[in-house]
């Protein structure tokens, strides 16, 4: 099959049933990306004859004599696509998974159309902007800075691969071509709870390209966990590789290796496994009685608090008396709460891919956010000396905590260690929902107590989180959830218990918010309901309660750290100003406001490390390595920011490198909001040692006096001399051991960042839409280190606030079946569903974060859910306690109030004898369908009659 | 993906040449954006896939004083884009609130009217009838039918251009393998809610295709469609109406109200168009002609809010077919 891509002449024929998408990676077009392969993201999006298409939604075969262009194609060699420029320019992407489809469709848009973007860019999906860089670059704002030697904090410095991404030209760790290769596919169980009895591979293992199948027989039986910390133990061992008791449903049974991916699905489908099927319970209440299906009957071994009653992790705590707080309140308020299960929707799926090289070491190119410990957590599955394993990544497209697991790296090796072969694994978007860790769904019940006045008395809240099959993060999960939220009011009388529960749901994991998001959603709502009660005005009854600089943990008397008081001020001012939409027309639309905050504290309740090598090369540029992980989250950028500024260079002159164990010494990874606040910390540290090695180096040469030696644009300077940095390499004795620092940072103390967040809704009792009029958002973050990084940080967790609270909800049927496992059924906001927001930031400075910032990025989610809460309650008098706010929930909120709206309450009656009623067409339908043969008889005798 | 073979003819009685009498065997080839994803996931698996794209008559748009016709492989932003969508408001706005750029330059009107349920049951392997039903009536049946539904099949019709065709009276134009097979169906007899596994959802043997659609002049009918969303973003609406509607001194003398998104079929109602008809489109009888339409509906346990948009969506219908929007669209 003869076809243009890219100007370029190309003769191949597809493989049978291949789609447009992976016939032009297989020819090298890499940018042409996965994100669901289903045509609903449009990460694959090229042009077909000029107009942007899905690749994945066409058939290969239809490219004949065609010209296709992607977007290494979209400028000659060299240049650049005005809207590759206006990308650029605006840095419109963080992890830039989405961005060559983006620009595919933005650049095909007329200027008329990029008047509508909203409704022309409902194709494409981004998880990490929020889409306001988007709309930035499509209407040609530029906002990057440039690079100047000794202002590198405070500056919007571009990302280092910017260029490379715009172009098509950085790799995603699937964006490689490897010979040879083989391809890893699961059988997954069908079942929720069930021992494998028979695994039968017979007809797999004859189908020619098979080459290695391996069930839990042939695997290590070493107990581990899926779940990536920098203390090991507080994710207990639970997981095996392959194991023979499932405990949910879509847990892997068998792998198969093969020539192909399409022959290891095809083998996968000829396995034949007998299971003894097992009761199973997903309601995590339920699964607490007496009775209930056990998970894991032997208990201790495994360290669960209270096996026969499925509880993972039981934590209870009191401080104060609340019982006495109640009888002092004047007011009580108490109200469930409950959280769905969510998922990252990262868009690039998991997958790794290893091999061994000549000298006898395994390679795993991977998407993680912890290469470290996916290192330690492989060499001590296969026994093998860690030294012998190099993890590394290359670009990551998004993770959101998903990637803090290891999901596919130990299978990957496991077929190179048996095969000799390069072996990948790349997930489907299907798998991620069934398969793949998602938000732990919590039930609340939360109880406050007041005085009159507004003084809290009493604060009880109780947690249950269906942690699922497995621990991976439940426990940690868990204490986070149960710690900054109640922290965040001053009460001296506060209780809370926690319970981590095992069901035979898909295993949660580690999400962006951590607990914190649940357990917020609670607290913040029963705030502005107990306000309610006592007539106070919500954002008063925040301001009489939170946290007061006194008492903010780390505060120090001379230096501004605390900020809760400016944000607030910032985001009442707001939403009284009367920007953002006015409420649409109609008595239909309901308008309210609403705001919640919160106070967070960064890194794991449990430790954090992490190592900055630094040292200063002989042509006077800097080398960095920190074993960080960049996916989107902005810390590469910020650790040579922190570096450049602190040795008064240009970030260009900081060459970095992270995420690879090889390369860079050890650091517990990327999450937590740890990124900045500890790595960055250790860069920190690193680079004023190396900066007072430098001064001394040269206070020595020159014979100058320390204490005056200052770094200003690549030279020590000191009163009347100065000396490059180059020069200085030259003469100093033994530099490369003398310019050459290490230092760790450890996740204490933590970094207490506060935030608020206000919306102006609006409710439409008609068809129960909710529509965001305004979104204000007040920050409490200490220095800012890059502007426009910390904004797109801010305004990607409010859009997946926005998703996780209004759409986002994974459906799991009775029998654990995920029945929305697929972007259009799981619906994740486009463009169009997304305000602008106005974004302020508090004045203050942190001493002990890393040139005195905060951690930012977990935080945006976690009150959205309550203010948006807030705002509908306030809207339309009813408090909604269950996530998501869907059309029916908002249904069912406005029927079962008492309240009168007009026409409102008449619930649906059915008066009329339907079959008269019906056209003839629609009685013959409902004719059909009454004589169809009753629920008794077995269906081949249907399909035989 | 089952590997298939693949075949591009260039005129319809090739493509009927090409296509099997045996059910499953072949699957027809429009604009790909719904076939392609069941064959990736498996839900269908044809041993060869007729391609329509080279078939240079399906790609027409003719008019004459009587009809339209659009062939099947038009797409739907060349449809929209055709002078001949202004007489139709209806499918005009339909098209606009279809999801994305990509699909409405991939999809095709052909495939859109032929595009399989979403149901998550079926999309998930269950069968289109979801084990005669059970799986939906005792798991998540939020997006399923509230009409029609007293038999196995729960699902709703997907078509988003449905309601407003059946509303404008579009009839197919159906090839089959016979030289003079060719059959002129009215588009609403064209759905059919199954009874069983076996059949499809629509009228078509797995040797026939739909080649054309054939609009007749709307000879002063006003239409309008309307989606009801929760969000803004490319999902499928929850519930959509269309309304065709003749208006003679002042009052309706004849409407056409289809809703979609709520039975196995485009449903039309006779009681909205009982209601409206003889009346002036007013807030008012456009709000009894959506309590009519609602009045006959048979909720499963989790879809009731569907009643109320329905209700809402052939209000709001016939208002913007008369040309009277008022607040809180």
């Amino acid at each position: 099959m003869k076809l243009r891509v890219n100007g370029q002449e190309f003769d191949r024929e597809p493989a049978p049933g291949q789609c447009l998408r992976t016939y032009l990676r297989d020819l090298g077009w890499f940018a042409v990306r996965k994100g669901c392969d289903a045509g609903d993201c449009g990460a694959c999006t090229v042009w077909f004859d000029g107009r942007p298409v899905h690749s994945c939604l066409v058939p290969a075969f239809r490219a004949e004599n065609r010209e296709v262009t992607t977007l290494e194609g979209l400028a000659p060699d060299g240049q650049l696509h005005p809207m590759q420029e206006s990308f650029l320019q605006a840095q419109a992407f963080q992890c830039g998974f989405c961005t060559s489809g983006m620009i595919m469709t933005c650049a095909s848009l007329g200027e008329e159309d990029k008047q509508d973007l909203p409704f022309r860019l409902k194709g494409n999906l981004c998880r990490c902007t929020g889409y306001r860089a988007i709309e930035d670059a499509v209407r040609g704002r530029a906002v990057v800075d440039e690079d100047v030697a000794g202002r590198a904090c405070g500056s919007n410095i571009g990302s280092t691969f910017a260029t490379g991404l715009v172009r098509g030209r950085e790799h995603y760790t699937m964006d490689c071509a490897i010979d040879n290769l083989l391809h890893v596919k699961v059988v997954r169980s069908p079942h929720a709870h069930a021992k494998v009895l028979r695994i039968r591979q017979d007809a797999a293992k004859a189908l020619p390209g098979v080459r290695l199948i391996v069930t839990w027989e042939d695997v290590p039986r070493k107990p581990f966990t899926t779940a990536t910390h920098d203390e090991y133990h507080c994710n207990p061992d639970d997981t095996y590789l392959l194991d023979n008791v499932v405990r949910f449903r879509g847990q892997r049974v068998v792998a198969v290796y093969a020539d192909s991916e399409a022959i290891a699905e095809e083998a996968c489908r000829l396995i034949e496994i007998d299971y003894e099927v097992l009761p199973a319970v997903f309601d995590p209440e339920e699964a607490m009685q007496p009775g209930a299906p056990q998970l894991f009957p032997e208990g201790a071994a495994a360290r669960i608090d209270d096996p026969a009653r499925n509880i993972f992790k039981h934590t209870e705590s009191e401080i104060g008396d609340v019982a006495r707080g109640f009888e002092e309140a004047d007011e009580v308020y108490e109200g469930e709460y409950f959280t769905q299960r969510v998922q990252h929707v990262h868009l690039e799926t998991h997958g790794s891919i290893a091999w061994k090289s000549d000298d006898g070491r395994i390679h795993v190119r991977t998407d993680t956010q912890t290469p470290h410990l996916i290192q330690e957590k492989l060499a001590y599955l296969f026994s093998l000396d860690p030294k012998s394993l190099h993890v590394f990544s290359e670009r990551v497209g998004g993770g959101f905590g998903a990637k803090q697991e290891m999901l596919t790296e130990d299978l990957c090796v496991l077929g190179v260690l048996k095969t000799g072969r390069p072996t990948k694994w790349e997930w489907t978007r299907g798998e991620e929902f069934i398969a793949g860790p998602g938000r732990h769904p919590y039930q609340m019940r939360v109880k406050l107590g007041a005085r009159r006045d507004g003084t809290l008395t009493a604060i009880e809240l109780r947690a249950v989180s269906n942690t699922g099959a497995y621990r991976n993060h439940g426990g940690e999960v868990l204490a986070a959830a149960l710690r900054s939220p109640v922290e965040t009011y001053r009460c001296p009388n506060k209780k809370g218990a926690g319970y981590a529960v095992h069901t035979n749901a898909i295993p949660a994991g580690a999400f962006r918010g951590f607990g914190r998001t649940q357990t917020t959603f609670a607290i913040e709502s029963a705030i502005d309901e107990l306000a309610e009660k006592l007539g106070i005005d919500p954002i008063e009854m925040r301001r009489i309660n939170m946290l007061r600089e006194d008492r903010a943990p780390g505060a120090e008397g001379s230096t501004k750290i605390y900020g809760a008081d400016q944000c607030v001020d910032f985001v009442e001012q707001a939403l009284n100003s009367g920007r953002g939409e006015p409420k649409p027309a109609g008595d239909m639309w309901r308008e309210g406001r609403g705001i919640a905050i919160h106070f967070h504290e960064s890194s794991p309740p449990s430790q954090h490390r992490s190592q900055a090598d630094l040292f200063l090369g002989p042509n006077g540029t800097f080398h960095l390595a920190n074993g960080l992980a960049e996916f989107g989250n902005g810390s590469m950028n910020a650790i040579r920011q922190i570096a450049a500024q602190v040795l008064g260079v240009r970030a260009a002159d900081v060459e970095t490198v992270v995420a690879d164990t090889d390369r860079t010494p050890y650091d517990a990874g990327t999450f937590a909001c740890a990124g900045t606040s500890v790595s960055g910390k250790a860069v920190e540290l690193a680079a004023r040692a190396l900066k007072d090695r430098l001064i001394a180096a040269a206070a020595r040469r020159l014979g100058c006096p320390v204490a005056d030696g200052k770094l200003i644009d690549g030279h020590v300077v000191f009163a009347g001399q100065s000396i490059g940095f180059a020069e200085l390499y030259r003469q100093t004795p033994q530099a490369d051991q003398e310019f050459h620092v290490t230092r760790l940072a450890v996740a204490t103390p933590n970094s207490p960042a506060f935030l608020v967040q206000g919306f102006r809704v609006a409710v439409n009792t008609d068809t129960c839409e909710i529509r965001i009029l305004q979104s204000v958002h007040a920050v409490d973050a200490g220095t800012v280190l890059n502007p426009m990084q910390l904004a797109g940080q801010i305004e990607g967790g409010i859009a997946h606030g926005i998703g996780t609270t209004l759409f986002e909800r994974v459906v799991i049927d009775e029998e654990g079946e995920v029945l929305n496992a697929t972007l259009r059924n799981y619906r994740i906001p486009a463009f169009a569903d997304i305000p602008r927001s106005e974004i302020y930031y508090a004045d203050t400075r942190d001493p002990a974060g890393p040139m005195g910032a905060k951690a930012m990025g977990e935080a945006p989610i976690i009150p959205i859910s309550a203010a948006l809460g807030n705002a509908v309650k306030d809207a339309i008098g009813v408090r909604l306690s269950s996530l998501p706010f869907s059309a029916d929930r908002v249904y069912e909120a406005l029927y079962d109030s008492e309240l009168d709206w007009p026409g409102l309450n008449k619930r649906w009656t059915a008066e009329l004898d339907q079959a008269e009623q019906l056209t003839e067409l629609q009685r013959d339908n409902v004719r059909h369908a009454d004589e169809a043969p009753s629920e008794d008889v077995p269906n081949e005798a249907l399909e035989k009659s | 993906m089952k590997a298939f073979e693949y075949a591009a003819p260039r005129s319809e009685s090739e493509v009927l040449e090409l296509l099997s009498g045996e059910a499953g065997h072949t699957e027809v080839l429009a604009g790909g954006t719904d076939l392609v994803g069941l064959m990736k996931k498996m839900i269908v698996t044809p041993d060869r896939v007729v391609s329509l794209s080279r078939v240079a008559s399906l790609k027409k748009i003719e008019a004459d004083s009587t009809a339209v016709r659009v062939g099947a492989m038009v797409s739907l932003d060349e449809l929209a884009e055709n002078p001949v969508s202004e007489f139709y408001p209806a499918i005009r706005q339909a098209i606009d609130e279809i999801a994305s750029l990509q699909l409405r330059s991939q999809g095709t009107l052909g495939g859109e009217l032929c595009q399989r349920p979403r149901c998550w049951y079926f999309r998930d392997g269950h069968g289109l009838l979801a084990a005669r039903g059970k799986d939906v009536v005792e798991g998540d049946s939020r997006f399923h039918a509230i009409f029609g539904n007293a038999g196995p099949a729960k699902f709703v019709c997907p078509s988003r251009l449905a309601p407003a065709l059946v509303a404008l009276d579009a009839r197919l134009r159906i090839l089959g393998p016979h030289s003079n097979d060719e059959t002129l169906m009215p588009l609403e007899a064209f759905y059919r809610t199954p009874k069983s596994e076996r059949e499809r959802e629509f009228l078509l043997d797995p040797n026939q295709f739909v080649a054309q659609v054939i609009l007749p002049h709307p000879e002063g009918r006003l239409s309008a469609s309307y989606e009801v969303r929760h969000g803004a973003g490319p999902e499928y609406p929850l519930v959509s109406a269309a309304s065709s509607i003749l208006v003679e001194r002042g009052r309706v003398v004849e409407a056409r109200v289809v809703l979609g998104q709520v039975a196995p079929t485009p449903w039309i109602s006779r009681e909205a168009i009982d209601a409206i008809v003889g009346r002036p489109v007013t807030p008012e009888t456009a709000e009894a002609a959506g309590e009519a339409a609602a009045s006959v509906a048979t909720p499963l346990r989790d879809n009731e809010y569907k009643v109320r948009l329905a209700k809402v969506a052939v209000k709001r219908s016939l208002l913007k077919a008369a040309g009277l929007e008022t607040g809180g669209f």
